[in-house]
């Protein structure tokens, strides 16, 4: 028994995304990493989650990394998907991308990520592909964010794939940055995250660690407090960790996100947590 | 069951966002004027936050911004700007980069409109999510550029619409001739100034730099365009809305999804916003 992993490269942009003139299509593809247990006999038995990364990375991970392994030891495919940029993936069709200080296209930056998302649940849930939907979807930072816009549109046209993902689990969304004055235009930034978490389509985690510096308690609490009473997200911190928390806590956020999947009550030390503002 | 949780775990519930009057809500560090405690018993006591919860908010006026994808938030890139078909008709539709819906004491944004349809990274068409007619007036203006053939004179009268996609929800009586289109203003081809090529397009940064293409978004001759709007406006429940730019053209003109971009704008209205507040605060209240 091992964990092992293929890369795939060359992942088509999405069907119906709509590339900027005068660009090409072709020119422009996502890769992706497909982790998994060799001892398994078949794969269309397992759950797929599907990983997006922060706007920090630029590698693929391996099968044994903190963000792959604790899900493939729970039974579930992994796959780690790459935006534009990261891993080998193509470059960016767009000159300026999220979290540009001097871009302040907050709403539409994320409009641009679900993009991305919608092309990994594509090519994913293919016909010649071994996977059972609905997936698990799980982000860091720029990933939960772009997680979180995907599920607000991912009943509308063009889109059409709500169906294909059971849940989502996404640590620190956020714009760009918003602690510490890295970035600027925080007040844009919670009205972007506080209208894409109101309309979350799908059962959800969001994590908010107590020292992230760039999703600090105070911004988690607006957006959470904006929450309609419908809303299916549990607000939950893992205690007093910053922004990169999930490689120190794998466990605690790898057996809930298995619980949310699995549609078991969420505990948190004991108590039934609440969903929204409770 | 999660045996495996770090001791100082915790969701966040009620107790944590407005337990009025205010005790403890100090910011926890000085990256806001309030803390998310303080800014909800401002929000929902009407800017009294020292007095015990009400039992019901005040009535309250909000400002919803629709905001195009200009230039500048999109660091001076392009959108696109598609012909949408709905039935047998194509309109062309203005992008919005967002739609954000304020009650002045928080910056977090109301659930008046959804995304409905998006383009790249824009809003195409919207839902207006209140649960009665919102009558309401549409004030601002656009400041354009338009692209209007590849070379060769040519002229073009813009006129913004506000339209209704979906009319399920509207009263028979605006189904007619007119389909409830809400006209919002025009720049007339008359006073068009020549149409001229992008003086310094290198003050765009336009596509992908890296990627060598075939073509540029920049090329052809552009006319400037302003369109002020002051109008009154309706929008109905379940009923979904976008911006149509409505072209009449005189001379050769031949209008491309990358030929609209929008310098500078954006249009905002009020709205009642006690009805949300209120279902917000008794929601507070039950806890």
């Amino acid at each position: 028994m091992a964990y092992t992993y293929e890369q795939i490269d060359n992942i088509p942009l999405a069907e119906n995304y709509p590339i900027l003139h005068p660009l090409k299509r072709e020119n422009y593809y996502f890769s992706a990493r497909y982790h998994y247990d060799d001892s398994w006999t078949s794969v269309s038995e397992h759950p797929l989650a599907i990983f997006f990364h922060g706007s920090g990375t630029s590698q693929h991970y391996s099968p044994t990394s903190y963000i792959t392994s604790p899900l493939i030891s729970r039974g579930y495919n992994v796959v780690t998907f790459h935006n534009f940029g990261s891993g080998s993936s193509s470059s960016s069709p767009r000159a300026n991308t999220y979290g540009n200080v001097n871009s302040p296209l907050y709403f539409g930056s994320q409009i641009r990520n679900a993009w991305s998302v919608q092309a990994a649940i594509e090519y994913f849930s293919a016909p010649n592909q071994p996977f059972s939907t609905p997936f698990l979807l799980y982000g860091h930072s720029m990933g939960a964010s772009s997680i979180f816009a995907w599920s607000m549109l991912s009943d509308s046209p063009g889109f059409d794939s709500k169906e294909k993902v059971k849940c989502i689990v996404g640590n620190g969304a956020t714009q760009g940055a918003s602690g510490n004055y890295r970035w600027n235009n925080v007040n844009r930034n919670i009205a972007t995250m506080s209208q894409i978490m109101q309309e979350c389509k799908h059962p959800a985690i969001a994590f908010y660690a107590d020292a992230d510096d760039m999703a600090p308690p105070d911004y988690a609490r607006k957006i959470q407090a904006s929450m309609p009473t419908s809303c299916p997200i549990y607000f939950i911190s893992p205690g007093n960790y910053g922004h990169n928390w999930m490689g120190s806590r794998v466990s605690f956020w790898a057996n809930l996100a298995d619980d949310l999947y699995s549609d078991k009550t969420i505990i948190i030390n004991g108590n039934e947590a609440l969903l929204g503002t409770g | 069951m999660n045996n495996n949780t770090p001791s100082d775990a915790k969701f966040y519930y009620t107790d944590d966002l407005s337990d009025l009057p205010l005790n403890g809500g100090i910011a926890s560090d000085d990256l806001f004027h309030l803390s998310a405690k303080e800014e909800s018993g401002v929000v929902f006591s009407g800017q009294n936050p020292e007095a015990s919860l009400p039992n019901l908010a005040p009535s309250a006026l909000g400002q919803c911004l629709f905001s195009p994808a200009t230039e500048e938030s999109t660091n001076y890139c392009h959108v696109k700007v598609p012909l949408l078909s709905v039935g047998t008709t194509q309109y062309r539709i203005m992008p919005m980069a967002y739609i954000n819906a304020t009650v002045f004491n928080t910056p977090a944004s109301i659930p008046l409109f959804e995304p409905v349809e998006v383009t790249e990274s824009g809003v195409l068409t919207f839902r207006y999510k209140g649960k009665y007619p919102l009558y309401t007036i549409l004030h601002g203006g656009i400041t354009m550029t338009v692209r209007v053939n590849e070379s060769g004179i040519g002229r073009s009268r813009i006129t913004l619409v506000l339209i209704a996609i979906n009319d399920d929800h509207k009263p028979s009586w605006e189904k007619g001739q007119n389909n409830g289109n809400m006209f919002l203003g025009a720049s007339m081809a008359s006073l068009d100034q020549a149409p001229t090529v992008l003086a310094t397009p290198n003050e765009y940064t336009d596509v992908e730099p890296d990627n060598p293409t075939d073509g540029s978004a920049l090329d052809g001759q552009w006319v400037r365009k302003t369109i002020q709007v002051c109008k009154d406006v309706v929008f109905y429940p379940e009923t979904t809305y976008a911006f149509r730019i409505l072209s009449r053209s005189y001379g050769t003109v031949s209008h491309v999804d990358y030929g609209y971009r929008f310098e500078s704008g954006g249009f905002s209205c009020m709205f009642d916003a006690s009805a949300i507040l209120k279902a917000k605060l008794a929601q507070l209240k039950d806890e």
